[in-house]
């Protein structure tokens, strides 16, 4: 397999990709970079978000502080998993970090470049590109909306009400999981 | 609610932003208009259907099921977005009921049409496309917050008091 029916691979298993034409897809796999991690930070939270990453091979952990410091363990991302995409929308700064679990493979483009990309390419390469964007941060909404929910359920604040009293919880590792979209 | 005013509500939605007039008004005629009463489903989890929707009027609310209790998690207002998931990601099964909580009506686009759209490669699809990326975009944003201020709220041990105001749950 060369280098670019891999990438184009890797793409068609990208949640929103998987109906693509295999020639958009192509289009597509020609703006990312392959690049190969062992055991280290692949983003560090804080950083600016400068790059949108697809996990091709492997596996990752996503690691939050808390606001008083300690590091939590707060997610696993496994192949398939498009991260980094914040970055692209908002310019933030990175919410989590990334640590490869042992080897692993990434597609990397820049931030900037998916920014243009998304401004002035080719409908036929922009539409798939924005679908897997948009499917990427409607899931983690979903998830967000779905940890604050548990936490009123847990906490007896959701709607419908129950007859037993508010009680404490502590929510600290909910919070951060939902949170960490790198 | 009548036609005339179902397509012009459309028209000034933020999923309708940034069109040409001819895009735009070819492509509001391709939403149905769903009439919905209170305490019925507008969409409901595990449904097959693709579907993009907007509230144009009335109120609704996204349910989800815990326990077998279906629990709100989000009050809808009309121009509210809603269906994107199901709608982009063919493997994605709908996870929550819209359920309306008046009477209202929601503009409904199907998936078909959408595709329709692409493959012509019908500008309207691509604005679509940006405009529910902006209104995801947004949301992260603002969710972002609620979750940053929660957590500012675990330290100082005022955890419960800001979940309440951020869910407007009970006290």
């Amino acid at each position: 397999m060369n280098d670019m029916d891999y990438r184009a691979e890797v793409l068609s298993d990208v949640p929103g990709l998987t109906d693509v034409p295999p020639l958009a897809l192509e289009e597509l796999a020609r703006e990312f970079d392959v690049r190969d991690h062992d055991g280290s930070l692949i983003c560090t939270e804080g950083e600016p978000a400068d790059v949108l990453y697809i996990l091709a091979e492997g596996e990752c952990e996503v690691i939050k502080t808390a606001p008083n410091g300690k590091k939590y363990k707060v997610a696993v991302l496994t192949g398939g998993c498009l991260f980094g995409h914040v970055g692209v929308m908002t310019l933030a700064t990175r919410t989590a970090s990334v640590r490869a679990r042992g080897r692993v493979r990434t597609l990397e483009m820049p931030a900037r470049r998916a920014r243009e990309l998304l401004r002035n390419g080719d409908f036929a390469v922009t539409s798939p590109f924005r679908r897997a964007l948009i499917v990427a941060l409607a899931r983690q909404l979903q998830s967000s909306t779905a940890t604050t929910m548990k936490l009123a359920v847990d906490a007896g604040l959701a709607v419908p009400a129950t007859n037993t009293p508010a009680r404490e919880i502590d929510p600290t590792e909910a919070l951060l999981r939902a949170q960490s979209q790198v | 609610m009548n036609r005339i005013l179902f397509d012009n509500a459309l028209k000034h939605s933020t999923l309708l932003a940034g069109m040409d007039a001819p895009t735009r008004d070819a492509l509001v005629t391709r939403f149905v208009a769903f009439q919905f009463q209170p305490g019925e489903a507008i969409i409901r989890a595990g449904d097959a259907g693709r579907h993009l929707g907007v509230l144009i009027d009335g109120a609704a609310v996204v349910q989800a099921r815990r326990d077998d209790q279906a629990f709100t998690v989000e009050h809808l207002e009309p121009g509210r977005v809603f269906g994107e998931i199901a709608f982009f990601d063919a493997q994605s099964p709908r996870t929550a009921d819209i359920v309306g909580t008046s009477k209202g009506t929601a503009a409904l686009l199907s998936f078909d049409v959408y595709a329709e759209l692409v493959r012509l490669g019908d500008p309207g699809a691509e604005v679509l496309e940006k405009n529910v990326l902006d209104l995801l975009g947004r949301r992260i944003h603002a969710t972002n917050e609620k979750l940053a201020e929660l957590l500012e709220a675990t330290r100082k041990g005022t955890f419960l008091d800001t979940l309440r105001r951020l869910i407007g749950g009970r006290r």
